[in-house]
């Protein structure tokens, strides 16, 4: 392998992932560690103002980290058939293939990402757009404000 | 220290509400295009009373802006046309020159004049021009005031049919000195301030700001409305400089429940004298209007019980704020989120370790780009 063009190096393991993450956010606790699959919860807060939100990441070396809200439920604004940025399953996409892979540590990519995810969620709930950019701009949550305000002048 | 310049992203939620109130303060000030086509007319205007034709040319003439221009304080109104007060104030005494005449010689000045006279109308303490784009200037002939000398001057009244006390230069410096901040220069046609950012402002000028919306929300174009002067003195005099916004509302709400408490108790209505002519009373109106003092005292009393409640909330107090400040507070919540992804692209966002967003922090947000399922 150290021959071929192409460098691959291995992905990071479980356990130098896990140690970052004891540093980074030390309120995460991993639930299962089985040698290439570890899931960890913690809670992750945006603002101040804002709830706690008990977070499950399941990662499988070396593919993509899958992340869930446990609680609170989130919710869905009226008018909306779903939550932007979520995948069918109800986990979170925080970021696109290319930006993530297993020689990155989660704690300082995945775990940020969700936070930033969790903040825009928020307003998105409160005001009817997604602030935050993202993928798939033609979707609705994309669009201008929904609430047009009467003094725009 | 000059200026309050608010923290960006933070773990105190005190800080947090005054950043959401900068911004809307920003979103609620009179937009700067406005502000710049105010800044152009006066000046025109200036220039014609000063030319060789014009009757006032001898008097020297001096024009200055009054009222909220001049004190940092402009609201936008729902609708409504902004009208901005300008003083003209002549080298004279008011013993030498009829007030009348003085009004009706200004009146008639614009009306004949070609660019002008379509615009003019005859109010009762000064000549309003009324542009075609919503936009009123007021213009306030004034002597000055033999009696009382100093920034003092006289300006003329219809309804008193004579001379009628003002001072807005000794108001425009008392407000600056509550504001902390250096006084004004005051020139020959003094320019207008160039307008102040919202992060310039001291704290007094948006708490004014905000009880001045909180009015217009509360009262639209109703009668009872308080106004503004009066809040203007009222949050002045109750502000100790706080350098947060929300700290200085609670303070300026609680001392203005005070004295409404103390007046009660005498069985009075509260005064609010002219800081810059104390013998002038800006709540003369409510000894005419006493329903109009209890709209004040009742929307004051539930103004100061929601504001501790907004100042001491651990949650998003956005909708309380909409209920008092109205469609601006969405605007400002999209504002400040459109930062927060600006400094997420441009990398200078961090998480705590319990996960919030900030400034500056050992866990540093690589910018991402979100996905997902359409």
């Amino acid at each position: 392998m150290a021959m071929n063009n192409c460098f691959h190096p291995r992905a990071l393991t479980t356990s130098l992932q896990h140690h970052s993450m004891c540093l980074r956010f030390p309120l995460f606790r991993a639930t299962s560690n089985h040698g290439t699959r570890i899931v960890w919860r913690g809670p992750l807060q945006p603002t101040v103002w804002s709830e706690i939100y008990e977070t499950e990441i399941v990662y499988q070396v070396p593919c993509r980290p899958q992340i869930r809200i446990l609680s609170p439920q989130l919710r869905i604004r009226e008018g909306f058939r779903k939550c932007p940025h979520t995948f069918g399953n109800g986990t979170l996409c925080v970021h696109q293939d290319h930006e993530w892979n297993g020689n990155l540590l989660i704690a300082s990519t995945i775990v940020p990402w969700i936070c930033v995810w969790l903040y825009f969620y928020e307003v998105w709930l409160r005001i009817g757009v997604w602030r935050g950019e993202g993928t798939h701009p033609h979707l609705p949550e994309h669009n201008a404000v929904f609430r047009r305000p009467r003094a725009a002048a | 220290m000059a200026t309050v310049r608010p923290i960006l992203y933070t773990h105190d939620a005190r800080s947090l509400l005054d950043e959401f109130l900068w911004v809307i303060c920003e979103k609620l000030q009179l937009p700067p295009y406005r502000y710049q086509l105010a800044d152009q007319r006066y000046g025109t205007i200036n220039r014609l009373l000063e030319t060789a034709g014009s009757p006032f040319a001898a008097y020297t003439p001096r024009i200055y802006p009054q009222g909220s221009m001049a004190l940092g304080t402009t609201v936008k109104h729902d609708g409504n046309p902004h009208d901005l007060d300008f003083v003209l104030e002549l080298r004279a005494w008011d013993l030498q020159i009829q007030p009348m005449d003085l009004l009706h010689a200004l009146y008639r000045f614009f009306k004949g004049n070609n660019t002008y006279k379509d615009l003019t109308r005859l109010k009762n303490r000064c000549v309003r021009l009324e542009y075609a784009d919503d936009f009123y200037l007021d213009i306030l002939p004034a002597c000055r005031d033999m009696r009382l000398g100093g920034t003092c001057i006289s300006v003329p009244d219809r309804a008193l049919e004579g001379w009628s006390p003002s001072n807005p230069e000794g108001y425009i410096s008392w407000f600056k000195r509550q504001c902390a901040v250096r006084q004004m220069m005051m020139d020959k046609a003094t320019p207008l301030p160039p307008q102040e950012a919202v992060e310039e402002k001291r704290p007094l000028q948006l708490s004014v700001q905000l009880l001045k919306r909180a009015r217009d929300v509360k009262f639209g174009d109703s009668a009872l409305a308080p106004i503004s002067v009066v809040l203007t003195t009222l949050a002045a005099t109750h502000y100790a400089g706080e350098d947060s916004v929300s700290e200085a509302m609670v303070k300026i709400l609680g001392g203005i429940t005070r004295m409404i408490d103390h007046a009660d108790r005498r069985g009075k209505r509260i005064e609010v004298s002219n800081p810059s002519n104390p013998g002038e009373d800006f709540a003369e109106r409510w000894d005419v209007s006493p329903e109009a003092y209890q709209a004040f005292r009742d929307w004051i009393s539930e103004l100061d019980h929601k504001w501790r409640v907004i100042s001491m909330s651990h949650r998003n107090p956005a909708d309380a704020l909409e209920e008092l400040f109205g469609e601006y507070v969405p605007l400002a919540e999209i504002e400040l989120a459109d930062r927060l992804q600006g400094a997420r692209k441009a990398g200078h966002l961090g998480v705590t370790s319990a996960g919030i967003i900030t400034a500056a922090s050992a866990t540093r947000v690589r910018p991402n780009v979100f996905h997902g399922d359409e």
